[in-house]
């Protein structure tokens, strides 16, 4: 089997690429509008609503407010407790308009997509009951949302014309396919929203998933799906989280891809290992400290790796991880029993 | 199977000449006609009645004698050319067609004193004879003179610009020669026989020359073309259907054995038609017959070279070593520096996987010629079977360049490159070659099962095979054929060589659509058989051992008769026992391989039910003795042939008695089953699948009663049933991936962990690409404290590129930690760490295992 190169790359520049930025993301607050389609079959019905209704549980597991969760689907009955109302054209603009009355300017907003959809260029859609919203509504629909960080995930086939169209500053685009022609039923979205309620997806152990882990997730759980089947891939998702409406399926390479996805979380996240509080000297704040550094010694020394003798790298990297790994032991006992 | 030889349009020539012929003999006596039509026999009586004083017209004599030499009556068309001549002393067409009659005799000296004489004519008739002369010197190993004559044709060529259609032909001949020096050459023989053929399209030699050449360069549909177009002027031209014959050799058709068939009832005495149905015969290891052909062109030709290395390498194949020397004594004597002879050989001793012979055969071609290139390839074909990976590359890198239109050349040694990039895995007794892709999560269980097979068959055989066997796993079915047989299109899955065994990856089929642990199994069984017979071991039984080790090993495993199988049994479709091996190799209905796999395993079944498995072993001796296969049966089972069929069939119809007796009843409850199923009437089903069932338990359809059994009991959630239902149903059929899943889940959820384990180590031997399944035996292996079995689930987890790369490290190092691999399992846990510092439980391992440390 290949050795898997792409996590050791993209890794330590995805956390790179965390901690360039502030960490202030945590306190703000995340929505989340999931749309599923028609079916056209009460297989796809079935699956539409059990991957909606996962994302919502993953949702509330990682802290979203329940009242800043919307499920629109193509029949409500069919899960009661989850889906508010359906999936018309019109439920979808209302819930748009409820989460900007809702929701603060650097609040993050999550439009999950899921169905069949069609069409090409501004007017790729996802199939609703009724009348559709196509990609150039949706980009007009969410421009009343700006400022607030916005990423679309379009799990739909066909759906990979929504990236030159919804691309733009601060917004994160994911679609199932590359493009509009990719058009046979797609299994992305299974494993996206599978992303959100297993630790698999947690690739750097952090206990949060952002959207560029889930995305990464329910990519490579693609490709094992239709390799692992013998059949050839009929779907290829993309990433675009900068304004040049590209989109690429594999953003932990090239550029800065991915950066903006790799900061959106959902919820707010409490457990995290804390930067200190400035003018903090208690032992924990000392030890957070220590811990913050020798962290950016092993993105450093891993990116020097190519640099170094294999043993001396192996050596080096040893004695940080080791000292890390103390360090953190102490952290988590003094959380436990800070007395 | 590449396409037919002979498409409906050629055959409708034949047919339409014939019928002509018919015609024709009654309304016509035109030997033109005649001969268009194929009536050889009216044509000669009409242009020389046997009675009838010798023609004064010398065109009227060489007329005859060219036909009577085309039908082999080589004799009278010697006859009637020296009457001929007695009346035209030094005629130029005379003496030339003297000579190649004294060839076909194998009176080479008198040939080349008729040539001479012809050489002192004018035009094509003398450059023809100029040209026999220099392929006589050829053929007596006077090479370099040889190509010294071939090389003035090209002066003649550029030369004369009047050269008639028949020197044309000559030159064209002569640089056909020289293309074993400069291939490129072969271009232009090409184009003076195209120039040829556009002044005559009637010279049946220049359309047989371009056929040969193109034959010679591996083109097969051009070399169709060229003999169509003589079959299309003379419908029943032995060399022409001789030519379609070895057209069809090289497309790997079935059509061979009726063309050279057809060729010879024209021309009996047809030399190379008769090594051509020789080798046909040995191929099927029909020994004694291809002898007889062998005896046939020797007693039209003394002194053939292509006989007698057929009738060495024969001697060769049945341990006659001293016959070989004679009849290689024979051959070389005439030409000491007779490279085909040696590539003969080489090639008959690879055929009957005497691969390292083969080698030594090549590897004497190169040495009495360098330019044999043909030679230098089969030697590295050959050092490939034998594991000699580099000096076979090397021996092939010499062959192409002298050789270039070589195809089997070019395949393998893409194919050498595509396999420099192949890992390497395994222990001292068994590396596995698998493709990047497959790596260690295939390659792990490769090297289990290689070792548990040479284990238990080299207890079984009392041999242990010369280590280590060498396993390759191709992802692409094209290269694995061109690693079998140096071109694309085999049909197989598996073969052996010996100590190099190679197999298609699962990675290429669906899961269930083969079952590689069972294929390894088999072909690891024939490298013990080769050992055990000094690769002497025919068809036959190697391959119903092979299926029935394969039987012995999983549970499962291997083809066994099916409701199909019977009916052809019953029908007459499969043929006896004695005549197994013919099945393999020659099989008269697309079935009848299949067939033949399950037949021969079922003979040596009842062998050995019959006299024991020492009398099995002492069969493969008797085999490695150099014995016939009446032999070894007369001397093991003291009895002959006929009463081995006999006796077989008695055996098999009372052991197969229920089913097949029952067989209307069988196939009448499984279609009331399953229809009573798509209708949701599962109960109803039931009992007329348990009936089917009952009747035949060991039926292997994947979707036979005792699938649809399980599936109704399932519809109708009868855990205890379904589980039932299942076990029967994977004894018979076992590369039913996802029963094998249902089981393990089944079982786990009753908490029987250690069957659980066995249902998913059966899965991953039909495919272990599956992540979800080694997450799952991983975690079954922790339940019941197996932590080596653990640790190699996480490993392989890890070789399959799971998402959480971190986690699946952290996992596998905490199994090795408690496995007490401690230096692993901290090398693991760092890496672990290095993809994600911060990640707790992986730090709390690592500070325990600094603790143990």
């Amino acid at each position: 089997m290949r050795p898997n190169v792409r996590f050791a790359l993209l890794l330590p520049g995805l956390l790179a690429g965390v901690s360039s930025f502030p960490s202030s993301l945590s306190g703000q607050e995340a929505h989340l509008l999931i749309v599923a389609g028609l079916g056209g079959e009460p297989h796809y019905q079935e699956s539409f609503v059990e991957w909606g209704e996962r994302m919502v549980e993953g949702a509330l597991a990682a802290g979203v407010a329940p009242e800043r969760v919307t499920f629109l689907a193509e029949d409500p009955e069919a899960s009661p407790e989850r889906i508010q109302a359906r999936s018309t054209r019109e439920e979808v603009e209302a819930a748009l308009r409820r989460i900007e009355e809702r929701s603060a300017p650097d609040d993050r907003v999550l439009l999950l997509l899921i169905g069949h959809g069609s069409g090409s260029g501004g007017e790729s859609l996802v199939n609703l009951p009724g009348p559709s919203l196509q990609a150039t509504d949706y980009s007009a629909l969410l421009d009343n949302l700006a400022p607030r960080q916005i990423a679309i995930v379009n799990t739909a086939s066909a759906s990979g014309d929504f990236i030159p169209v919804l691309a733009g500053e601060g917004r994160i685009v994911i679609t199932a396919t590359r493009s509009s022609q990719q058009r046979n039923a797609t299994i992305f979205g299974q494993y996206f929203v599978e992303a959100f309620s297993t630790e698999g997806a947690d690739f750097d152990r952090d206990g949060r998933i952002s959207l560029l882990e889930a995305f990464e997730y329910a990519r490579i759980e693609t490709e094992r799906h239709f390799r692992e089947r013998n059949l050839l891939p009929s779907e290829t998702a993309l990433l675009e989280d900068r304004p040049d409406g590209r989109g690429i399926s594999d953003p932990g390479g090239e550029g800065e891809v991915g950066l903006l996805a790799s900061r959106f979380f959902l919820g707010v996240e409490t457990d995290l290992p804390d930067s200190p509080e400035p003018g903090d000297d208690s032992p924990l704040a000392e030890l957070l400290e220590a811990q913050e550094r020798l962290e950016a010694d092993v993105r450093e020394l891993s990116r020097r790796a190519d640099t170094l003798e294999p043993g001396e790298y192996r050596e080096r990297m040893e004695s940080l991880l080791v000292e890390l790994a103390r360090i953190g032991q102490e952290i988590r006992r003094l959380r436990e029993d800070p007395e | 199977m590449r396409r037919p030889l002979l498409d409906g349009a050629v055959f409708l020539v034949l047919l339409q000449g014939l019928g002509s012929a018919a015609l024709l003999g009654q309304t016509s006596e035109d030997p033109d006609a005649l001969l268009r039509a194929g009536d050889y026999e009216r044509a000669i009586e009409v242009l020389g009645p046997p009675d009838a004083p010798p023609s004064a017209s010398p065109e009227a004599s060489l007329r005859l004698a060219d036909v009577l030499l085309e039908v082999g009556e080589h004799e009278r068309a010697e006859s009637v050319l020296r009457g001929a001549l007695d009346g035209n002393p030094g005629h130029a067409g005379l003496t030339l067609l003297l000579g190649k009659t004294l060839v076909e005799r194998g009176h080479l000296e008198e040939a080349d004193r008729a040539f001479a004489e012809a050489e002192l004519g004018e035009g094509g008739d003398a450059l023809l004879a100029e040209l026999h002369r220099a392929e006589l010197l050829l053929r007596t190993g006077r090479r370099e003179l040889a190509l010294e004559r071939f090389d003035r044709f090209i002066d003649v060529y550029n030369r004369s610009a009047g050269l008639d259609s028949r020197g044309l032909l000559a030159v064209a001949g002569a640089v056909r020669q020289l293309g074993v020096t400069n291939p490129v050459l072969y271009r232009d023989a090409l184009r003076a026989y195209d120039e040829a053929i556009a002044q005559d399209p009637e010279n049946f030699d220049a359309h047989l020359g371009v056929g040969e050449l193109f034959l010679e360069t591996y083109n097969a549909p051009d070399a169709r073309g060229a003999f169509q177009a003589v079959l299309e002027r003379r419908a029943r031209h032995p060399r022409a259907l001789l030519g379609m014959s070895r057209v069809a050799i090289l497309e790997s058709s079935p059509e061979s054995a009726a063309l050279v068939e057809a060729a010879l009832e024209v021309n009996p005495n047809l030399v190379p038609a008769l090594v051509t149905r020789a080798r046909l015969q040995l191929a099927a290891e029909a020994d004694s017959i291809a002898r007889e052909d062998l005896n046939r062109a020797l007693a039209a030709n003394p002194i053939s070279s292509e006989a007698l290395a057929v009738l060495a390498g024969l001697r060769f194949l049945q341990g006659d070593l001293q016959g070989y020397e004679e009849a290689r004594g024979r051959a070389l004597e005439m030409n000491p520096r007779d490279s085909d002879f040696f590539i003969t050989v080489a090639e008959l001793a690879a055929q009957r996987r005497f691969y390292a012979d083969a080698v030594q055969f090549a590897e004497q071609g190169t040495a009495v010629d360098s330019l044999a290139w043909e030679a230098f390839g089969l030697k590295g074909l050959n050092q490939l079977r034998t594991g000699e990976i580099a000096e076979g590359r090397s021996s092939l890198e010499v062959a192409f360049r002298g050789d270039p239109y070589n195809i089997w050349f070019k395949n393998t040694l893409d194919l050498l490159d595509v396999m420099d990039d192949f890992e390497e895995w395994g222990s001292d007794r068994v590396r596995v070659w698998v493709d990047p892709e497959d790596g260690e999560a295939l390659a792990t269980y490769m090297v289990e099962l290689g070792e548990r097979a040479l284990d238990d068959l080299g207890a079984l055989y009392g041999y242990d095979p010369p280590v280590p066997v060498r396993v390759e796993a191709f992802r692409r079915s094209a290269d694995f054929s061109v690693r079998t047989i140096g071109l694309t299109g085999l049909g197989a899955l598996g073969v052996s060589f010996g100590p190099v065994v190679a197999l298609e990856s699962p990675a290429i089929r669906q899961p269930g659509g083969f079952h590689w642990a069972s294929t390894l199994w088999h072909e690891l069984a024939h490298t013990v058989h080769l050992g055990v017979t000094d690769h002497r071991v025919p068809r036959w039984i190697t391959e119903g051992l092979a299926v029935r080790e394969e039987r012995r090993a999983g549970t499962g495993w291997g083809a066994r008769p099916s409701l199909t199988f019977f009916s052809a049994y019953l029908d007459g479709r499969i043929r006896d026992p004695s005549e197994l091996s013919r099945s393999f190799i020659r099989p008269r209905h697309p079935q009848e391989v299949a067939f033949a796999y399950v037949l021969s395993s079922l003979v040596t079944e009842w062998i050995e039910e019959e006299w024991g498995f020492d009398a099995v072993l002492g069969i493969l001796h008797g085999y490695g003795e150099g014995r016939t296969t009446e032999a070894v049966i007369r001397r093991e089972l003291g009895i002959e042939l006929p009463e081995l069929d006999e006796r077989f069939d008695t055996w098999f119809r009372e052991t197969y008695a229920t089913p097949l007796d029952g067989r209307d009843e069988l196939e009448a409850s499984i279609r009331m089953g399953r229809e009573l199923l798509e209708e949701g009437r599962f109960d109803e089903a039931i009992p007329h699948l348990e009936r089917a069932r009952d009747l035949f338990p060991e039926n292997p359809d994947p979707r036979g009663p005792n699938h649809l059994l399980a599936q109704a009991h399932r519809e109708l959630g009868n855990e205890e049933e379904l589980l039932g239902a299942l076990e029967v149903h994977i004894e018979s059929a076992g590369s039913d991936y996802d029963a094998h899943l249902k089981l393990a889940e089944l079982r786990e959820a009753r908490g029987e962990s250690e069957r659980a384990i066995m249902a998913l180590e059966a899965a991953i031997h039909i495919t272990p690409f599956d992540l979800g399944v080694h997450r799952r035996l991983a975690a079954l292996y922790r339940e019941v404290g197996h932590s080596a079995g653990e640790v190699r689930e996480y490993r392989v987890a890890l070789a399959l590129e799971p998402t959480d790369r971190a986690g699946a490290l952290h996992r596998l190092a905490d199994a090795q930690f408690r496995a007490g691999e401690l230096a692993e399992a901290r090398e693991t846990v760092l890496q672990a760490l290095e993809l994600a510092p911060l990640f707790s439980e992986a730090q709390d391992l690592l500070l325990r295992i600094l603790d143990e440390q």
